[in-house]
């Protein structure tokens, strides 16, 4: 067992910490979250300079860690463009990937997930946006998606919506199919949503889906087995919002081990000693799971369990880290970027599983396992 | 509770429901509006600790901590600007002759800060000296910083001085919490002042049983969108109040909001206790931050949105652990109350 990364990856890790620090810069963090805008300009020198390079999963793992220990919402405007081009990565055939995932990997398209319905959050299959078969092949799409990532800004969407009646209640998660919908397409509309407490460079909005016509060749995989895709998704996406929150745990660190080199008689104290041991170990923790499961992951070998326990214990270790780190440091946290950190840092106990759905998540893979062991 | 604070408690929730709630989402926008403003003069709120004879409502403890608890359950940031009028600046200016501007406060004529980052755990909370006819320097962390009125406390001297022209609000904060109010520091160089007879000191000491009140308004307005929510929304063809770790979590909250409720009352009842006030606020402070969290948390990605209410509790609770004193000096004191000798710190 080794727990050293390799060097390339240290010196990835460096890069990155240098381009933050260079570009987000304290009024630009504040900018983009007072104004609650996207920063485009931000992206094309990320995409520029090859911070975000999705061919090497590790390598992605830490930009984002790095990414969001400077700035947790311009970190993750950065790296949502590509948000659900997995699906496209493991489902799509050659056609697909050609228009769709290169030039998303190019920087050139912006992509979306749209699973959330305003009726159904952490209950997936309670979603109502129904995919209506035509005798061509094709689709007809109507509903409404909500808190869709790049919703407004993106140029395509994956949609997971029903493609046949519910079976049974039992059996709500059958007949859902995953499409690609282009946002340009007659019917497909978008609202903003503003008024976030925290994230609030990215675009997060309403999509509404009427009468939208999807072509046959854009259903990803197999009709019907959308749920089980994303699923899938989230099994991977997870390790990623899991790096998210041991950035912004990170982020805070620096913030009052930064306060604890200034101010000696604030360092002196137990008082502040113990925060910095509790949340450095912590963040130890959260990592090494998350690393446990990212290195079954990346093997094409996941383990259901490790993932949701990282993306749990992450999150959970995000809010307990900027919430310590602010009562600590008290009104000089509070007129740094920590303020910031802890309201960005409240969304990963939320999105891609709650919490509560990860420790459902975790008890019952936990429970498949332990009766096949 | 006897029949009069009742009175008073039905007609604050009276009035919450009517006149903040509506505006609730711009408060946080926009800042309170001077109409809002107005609304809580005319009901004697900014005026609440101030004599009957400045038009003030001169509530005694339990009425105030009535008035801040149920002000909170609906707008923290309104609360807040009521404790900084009383609290702060009435507080000050009582035991000097200032009946006038006192009575300008109440009227919502005129408003006031007291500049007392000095106190809070800040490392650069700005500097104010007093050179014989002048008094000058900047102030760091000053809310209702576009107030007509400011009390600095020069600390060479401790003593507060009032201050009526000579200042300059210099660019706002990022403001985690009370966005209802101005927030910036404030530079001074004014030829206009007084000296006032209170110390810094005795106002920050009793701001704690009035900070235990918001905490607690702030932690009763966050529960109930959360158990209201609980029993609209479902998931999974049941509603979330099914769910055990919603329901025995949120009941959890409400238990402890019950008792913690009762305490409060009964610490407000009492005498002065500076022990008991500072106990109850580091319980209400962290039940404030656990309770609006979890109501954030049980409205999932809707209590991430500002139209849903209730992401300013959580917040607001965070920034009133941060305001509301500064929480180092006040668990060493605390500590030494019950040590009766010097404790937590060597
Ligand atoms: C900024 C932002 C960006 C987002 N981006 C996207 C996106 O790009 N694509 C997308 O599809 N979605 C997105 N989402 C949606 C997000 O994934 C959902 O908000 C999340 O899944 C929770 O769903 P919900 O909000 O409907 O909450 P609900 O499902 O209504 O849950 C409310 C609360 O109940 C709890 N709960 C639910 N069921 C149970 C149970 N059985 N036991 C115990 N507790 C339970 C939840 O944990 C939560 O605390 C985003 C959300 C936000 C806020």
């Amino acid at each position: 067992m080794d727990f050293s990364l390799p060097p390339e990856l240290e010196e990835k890790r460096k890069v990155v910490r240098a381009f933050a620090l260079r570009e987000f810069a304290d009024e630009k963090k504040r900018y983009y979250d007072e104004h609650e805008k996207f920063p485009f300009e931000i992206r094309k020198k990320a995409m520029e300079e090859g911070i975000l390079n999705y061919g090497n999963y590790w390598d992605l793992l830490i930009t984002i860690e790095e990414l969001f220990r400077v700035d947790p919402g311009l970190g993750f405007s950065i790296f949502a463009p590509f948000f659900g081009n997995e699906n496209i990565l493991l489902l799509g055939n050659d056609e697909q990937k050609k228009k769709y995932l290169e030039p998303v990997l190019r920087g050139e398209r912006i992509m979306g997930f749209a699973v959330t319905e305003p009726v159904a959050g952490s209950d997936v299959a309670g979603i109502a946006s129904k995919l209506d078969k035509q005798p061509d092949g094709s689709y007809i799409l109507n509903g409404s998606k909500m808190f869709i990532t790049n919703g407004t800004i993106a140029d395509q969407l994956v949609v997971v919506a029903r493609s046949g009646p519910v079976p049974s209640e039992q059996k709500r998660h059958h007949n859902m199919s995953m499409v690609i919908v282009e946002t340009k397409w007659p019917g497909v509309s978008t609202n903003k949503l503003y008024g976030k407490m925290g994230m609030r460079a990215s675009d997060t909005a309403e999509v509404i889906f009427d009468n939208v016509k999807v072509p046959k060749e854009n259903l990803l995989g197999e009709e019907g087995k959308g749920f089980y895709y994303a699923m899938n998704f989230f099994n991977i996406s997870r390790i990623y919002v899991a790096a998210m929150a041991i950035g912004i745990a990170q982020g805070a660190l620096d913030i009052i081990v930064e306060k604890a080199k200034k101010d000696k008689a604030f360092s002196s104290m137990e008082g502040t000693q113990f925060t910095i041991a509790e949340i450095a170990t912590r963040i130890e923790a959260a990592r090494l799971i998350t690393y446990k499961a990212a290195s079954f992951l990346f093997q094409f070998n996941p383990d259901p369990v490790l993932t949701s326990m990282a993306k749990y214990y992450a999150a959970e270790t995000g809010t307990y880290a900027t919430e310590k780190a602010l009562l600590a440091t008290g009104m000089d946290g509070a007129l740094t970027s920590l303020e910031r950190m802890f309201r960005d840092a409240k969304i990963n106990e939320i999105w891609e599983g709650s919490s509560e759905i990860e420790e459902l998540t975790i008890y019952r893979m936990l429970m498949k396992k332990l009766e096949s062991d | 509770m006897d029949e009069e604070h009742k009175v008073l408690e039905s007609v604050l929730r009276e009035f919450s429901q009517k006149e903040i709630e509506p505006v609730n989402k711009n408060i946080e926008i926009e800042g309170l509006s001077v109409d809002l403003k107005n609304k809580l003069a005319s009901q004697g709120f900014l005026g609440a600790l101030a004599p009957l004879e400045t038009g003030g409502a001169n509530l005694d403890r339990l009425g105030y901590t009535i008035l801040l608890r149920e002000i909170a359950s609906a707008s923290p940031s309104a609360a807040f600007y009521i404790f900084l009028q009383n609290s702060l600046v009435i507080k000050s200016l009582m035991n000097d002759n200032n009946l006038e501007i006192i009575s300008k406060i109440a009227s919502g004529k005129m408003s006031g800060s007291l500049a007392y980052s000095t106190r809070l755990n800040i490392l650069d909370p700005g500097h104010i000296t007093k050179k014989e006819n002048r008094i000058e320097g900047v102030m760091n962390a000053v809310f209702n910083s576009s107030g007509d009125i400011f009390i600095v406390n020069i600390e060479e001297e401790e003593s507060l001085y009032l201050i009526e022209s000579g200042f300059e609000k210099l660019p706002a904060h990022e403001q985690l919490g009370f966005r209802g109010v101005a927030f910036s520091p404030i530079k001074f160089n004014s030829e206009k002042f007084k000296k006032l007879s209170t110390k810094l000191d005795d106002i920050i000491d009793d701001i704690h049983l009035p900070v235990a009140a918001i905490a607690i308004g702030i932690a009763n307005g966050a529960l109930s969108k959360a158990i209201s929510y609980a029993k609209e929304r479902d998931a999974f063809l049941h509603k979330l109040k099914d769910f055990q770790p919603l329901a025995f979590n949120m009941s959890q909250a409400y238990s402890e909001l019950d008792s913690l409720n009762s305490h409060l009352i009964s610490v407000a009842e009492g005498q002065k206790d500076l022990k008991k006030e500072l106990m109850i606020k580091t319980i209400a402070l962290d039940f404030a931050r656990r309770t609006s969290k979890l109501a954030l948390q049980v409205h999932g990605g809707y209590g991430y949105l500002m139209d849903f209410g209730v992401e300013k509790f959580y917040r607001d609770a965070m920034f009133l652990s941060i305001v509301g004193g500064h929480s180092l000096k006040d668990k060493i004191k605390l500590a030494e109350l019950i040590f009766e000798s010097k404790a937590g710190w060597i």
